[in-house]
């Protein structure tokens, strides 16, 4: 009864551990391989799965998804000498679940050294200008050098992202300065094209003002002239109405006109405040002639009888 | 009917194998289960059945259990509803993409998404765009589109 027992209890216990054994159930996004007396045979795909026990048994556990891993600073030389600290990012997938298993020990580290190595290589071949500005380049150069080199261990490599580009301290500081002297240059170049262009400008306005005024006196002389032209014209023109009046009218119409003159200084001069002293001209009985005259015309006008000739006074006082 | 010891141990280890099931699938306790409800079915018709034979009875019938799920039931899966999930190159079939190294000896490239694949397939020059109908292993055979 006892010796029942206890070979119920191992039967029990040994029944239990080959039913765990022999029911495997692969989770979704792993890939598990399956090893007859240690001898890969296949490849077990998520879900369930049964295995005899004993011969069979589960590998290795291989995750397909994709993985992202780090890859750490490290220092990297220039082709112009100088040391950067460089550090990325890998994205990849196991393709072939017997592949990373099997082929390769240490999976993660190898891919890791391959990365760093290869970035050590392609930043080496420039120069610090260039590998800080083409960063694509140098990504696209690792992912197919790294890619064709992990093919044998059934990997994929999606993406190698460099992450930081880092120079020496002093090294930046020196770029910063020289960044900021390219601007001032620039700054004080455009000043100056400022100034020359404003004082071009400038001359081009005194130029132009200085023809506007020269221009502007031109026309005015001509106008002038034109001016005085037409003035005497105009006087002529009187002279020659006045002489065609006298030739064809009466002589003591111009003395009645003369007369009034006459008179109107007389009157200016009486007005004028500072001298009652006036002069008379020497023949101030010439004013009374042409007095007499514009009786005379009144009295032809008058009369209708021809006019007699009387002799024009004499201009003055 | 007889209810003792015996009986009720194995319907609450039947129960108990059930509920662990639930609680952390493994899909292994499920089977035990089956045994242990087999076994209480077993001991309940047939009294005086001595405890190894009951034992050896649950092993045996745990594999039976096994058995008749992997022979019945195995085909009546519900297939994924996206079976291309963590197949990258399984993904990648019907893809039509331009050839990015031309295929020479049977061998090319094209990228695809940042990544690039090798491509097995007819003498092509690159530039030109090809299908992607099958995946082998780690490239993809392409034949050309259109």
């Amino acid at each position: 009864m006892d010796l029942g027992v206890v070979l119920s209890v191992v039967l029990l216990f040994a029944g239990v551990v080959l039913v765990l054994k022999a029911v495997r159930m692969v989770p979704q996004g792993y890939e598990w391989t399956v090893e007859r007396f240690g001898r890969y045979t296949h490849t077990m795909d998520p879900g369930l799965h049964f295995l005899i026990p004993i011969v069979y048994g589960v590998g290795r556990k291989i995750n397909m998804m994709e993985q992202v891993m780090d890859v750490p600073s490290q220092d990297v030389i220039t082709k112009d000498n100088a040391v950067v600290k460089v550090d990325g990012v890998v994205y990849f997938q196991v393709l072939d679940a017997a592949k990373a298993a099997y082929e390769v020990a240490q999976l993660e580290i190898a891919i890791l050294n391959l990365v760093m190595t290869n970035i050590r290589t392609s930043i080496g071949s420039m120069d610090l200008d260039e590998s800080l500005s083409k960063r694509d380049e140098i990504n696209a150069k690792v992912l197919v050098a790294v890619d064709a080199a992990t093919h044998p261990w059934g990997l994929k490599v999606n993406r190698i992202e460099l992450k930081d580009i880092q120079p020496p301290r002093d090294l930046v500081d020196s770029m910063a300065r020289q960044m900021k002297a390219e601007r001032e240059k620039r700054a004080n170049i455009l000043e100056a094209e400022g100034h020359r262009q404003a004082e071009i400008l400038r001359a081009e306005g005194e130029k132009q003002a200085a023809i506007l005024e020269a221009e502007g006196k031109r026309e005015a002389a001509f106008r002038e002239a034109e001016a005085r032209e037409r003035l005497a014209e105009a006087e002529a023109k009187a002279t020659q109405l006045v002489s065609d009046a006298i030739a064809n009218g009466n002589v003591n119409a111009i003395n009645y006109f003369v007369a009034q003159k006459y008179i109107e200084a007389f009157k200016a001069l009486a007005e004028a405040p500072n001298q009652k002293f006036v002069m008379m001209p020497m023949e101030s009985a010439g004013v009374i002639g042409s007095l007499a005259g514009i009786a005379e015309l009144a009295k032809e006008a008058l009369d209708r009888q021809p006019p007699r000739a009387v002799p024009p006074p004499r201009a003055g006082g | 009917m007889q209810w003792n010891w015996q009986t009720v141990t194995w319907a609450v280890v039947a129960l108990l194998l059930f509920a662990a099931e639930a609680m952390a699938p493994g899909a292994f306790m499920l089977w035990l289960g089956f045994a242990a409800a087999a076994v209480f079915v077993i001991v309940l018709a047939i009294p005086g059945v001595p405890v190894l034979a009951q034992v050896a009875a649950f092993v045996v019938l745990s594999f039976v259990s096994i058995q008749v799920y992997r022979t019945w039931f195995r085909g009546r899966e519900p297939r994924s509803d996206q079976p291309a999930l963590n197949r990258r190159a399984d993904a990648l079939v019907g893809r039509v993409v331009p050839l990015e190294r031309a295929i020479v000896n049977g061998h090319g490239r094209v990228q695809i998404a940042d990544a690039y694949w090798d491509v097995t397939g007819p003498e092509l020059p690159a530039g030109v765009a090809v299908r992607i109908v099958a995946s082998r292993g780690m490239s993809l055979l392409v034949e050309p589109a259109g």
